[in-house]
């Protein structure tokens, strides 16, 4: 009953996330033709808070149009070599995917934080042993926050964390840190 | 001898040389030559009461291992074959589903791989002679072993193949853990005058009881003495004087081993097979004349 719930909750909150990235793309449809695009890398780590779990990496790369004080961002990203502590050879759960995610932008000079919300969907592929014992899809929502330092009008160093809800059982402290091309 | 003909001596033997190493690779049958059906299975589970099962296996090819060193009948395993230990569902049936990473988690207690032994088992089997000593594999040839925590009394092992036929219905199931209630630790007994009773709890009406006692003397003399006995009657009586050989001098030490054994089922695939559990415990004591 509480799994249903909680299945019940989940897909609530990513039909709102659909609706509001949808609705963001129509607005922006619509604006006016000088705004902001960026080009964001990252390269970092992620963390089950699953117990008994070791870090594995991470790879982020996403495109991001900034708009007032929004932010729309399509990404993919790659979480791998997320091994169990004291794993036997080639035991290991990967996980790619791509990601929208809003935000709202805070200017603190001379850093921007955003503040932002999103939805990874994303396949899970994990092997025991070397055997392949899940390949698996999952949409799950997620948190984040990003501190951006702008170095010159087109390059920007930044950091950010996720933290995103039960990716096929697991859920996932994801820290990267990068840089931001702007054009 | 001139020249020329040392040359041709030399190659000759760096040849020959040469086709030692390779026979000995010729030895072993790979296993992608092979179907399961041509496939003699051998599997041998242990367990001394501490946290850890040990279990070994052999394949050979039409006919069981032996004694007399056939290397050639021993499969070894190549490309995409497998053998799995588990105390479940066989590996290849798992899906862990929207549960992977307590499922992965959970799968080390339940699932593991068989290593192949580099060592011939008789240069290992001497060092660990309490938990490897009984012999259904040969001590040369090709083995594999796997190890998995002692917390279930059933154990599958499963046969996976990338161009053959899996056989994942091997099982047998392991006797009760068990006590030697005597003879105890560091007691002393006369090879001559005592009976040796040996006695033990948990009778299992599914067991053979196979009885086996090392005698080592200050001399470097040794006696190994076994029995079995096919009801499990939590008893056997060491009859006095049976222990008593003309070569054994002095206070002799003596290790006890009681093994409990099970027979389980090779999967019929195979062309044939032995699955055995051995629950074994180990008393040392002390033989004077």
């Amino acid at each position: 009953m509480s799994q249903r719930r909680f299945s019940l909750k989940k897909s609530s909150f990513l039909l709102v996330i659909c609706f509001l990235f949808s609705y963001s793309c129509l607005v922006l449809s619509t604006a006016a033709a000088a705004q902001n695009f960026h080009a964001d890398v990252g390269i970092g780590s992620v963390a089950p808070t699953n117990s008994g779990y070791e870090t594995g990496y991470a790879l982020d790369h996403a495109i991001a149009y900034e708009h007032s004080i929004f932010v729309f961002r399509l990404g993919g990203m790659f979480l791998g070599s997320i091994e169990p502590e004291d794993a036997a050879e080639d035991t290991e759960i990967d996980i790619g995917g791509v990601y929208l995610n809003v935000a709202g932008v805070i200017e603190l000079a001379p850093v921007k934080i955003e503040l932002g919300t999103g939805v990874l969907f994303s396949e899970t592929r994990a092997d025991f042993m070397g055997r392949r014992v899940s390949e698996e899809s999952d949409q799950s929502p997620f948190a984040g926050v990003k501190v951006i330092l702008g170095i010159n009008k087109l390059v920007s160093l930044q950091a950010d964390w996720k933290y995103i809800d039960d990716v096929t059982g697991g859920n996932l402290n994801v820290v990267n840190a990068g840089v931001r091309f702007s054009f | 001898m001139n020249f020329p003909t040392r040359v041709l001596g030399f190659t000759l033997l760096c040849s020959l040389t040469l086709a030692g190493c390779d026979d000995d690779d010729d030895n072993n049958v790979l296993s992608d030559t092979v179907s399961t059906g041509q496939i003699y299975a051998t599997f041998q589970v242990v367990s001394d009461g501490n946290d850890e099962v040990f279990v070994e296996a052999q394949l050979t090819k039409g006919v069981p291992p032996t004694q007399n060193n056939q290397r050639e009948s021993f499969v070894r395993l190549v490309d995409g074959d497998q053998l799995w230990l588990s105390t479940g569902e066989d590996i290849s049936q798992i899906d862990l589903s929207n549960n992977v990473f307590d499922g992965v988690k959970a799968l080390s207690d339940t699932q593991v791989r068989f290593e192949e032994r580099r060592t011939e088992r008789e240069s290992y089997r001497l060092s660990f002679l309490f938990l490897f000593d009984r012999v259904i594999l040969s001590d040369f040839g090709d083995s594999y072993s796997a190890e998995l925590p002692n917390t279930s009394s059933r154990f599958r092992i499963s046969f996976l193949r990338d161009d053959s036929r899996n056989a994942t219905d091997s099982f047998v199931d392991l006797a009760e853990p068990f006590s030697v209630v005597s003879p105890s630790v560091n007691s002393r007994f006369s090879r001559s005058r005592d009976d040796i009773m040996v006695e033990w709890d948990n009778t299992d009406s599914e067991s053979s009881v196979e009885i086996a006692a090392n005698v080592s003397c200050p001399n470097g003399s040794f006696y190994e003495y076994t029995s079995t006995i096919d009801n499990d009657t939590g008893m056997f009586v060491i009859g006095a004087g049976t222990l008593d050989q003309s070569n054994l001098q002095g206070i002799c030490s003596t290790t006890l081993n009681v093994r409990k054994v099970r027979t389980g089922q090779f999967d019929p695939r195979f062309i044939g097979g032995a699955v055995n559990s051995y629950q074994v415990r180990r008393v040392v004591f002390n033989l004077e004349s």
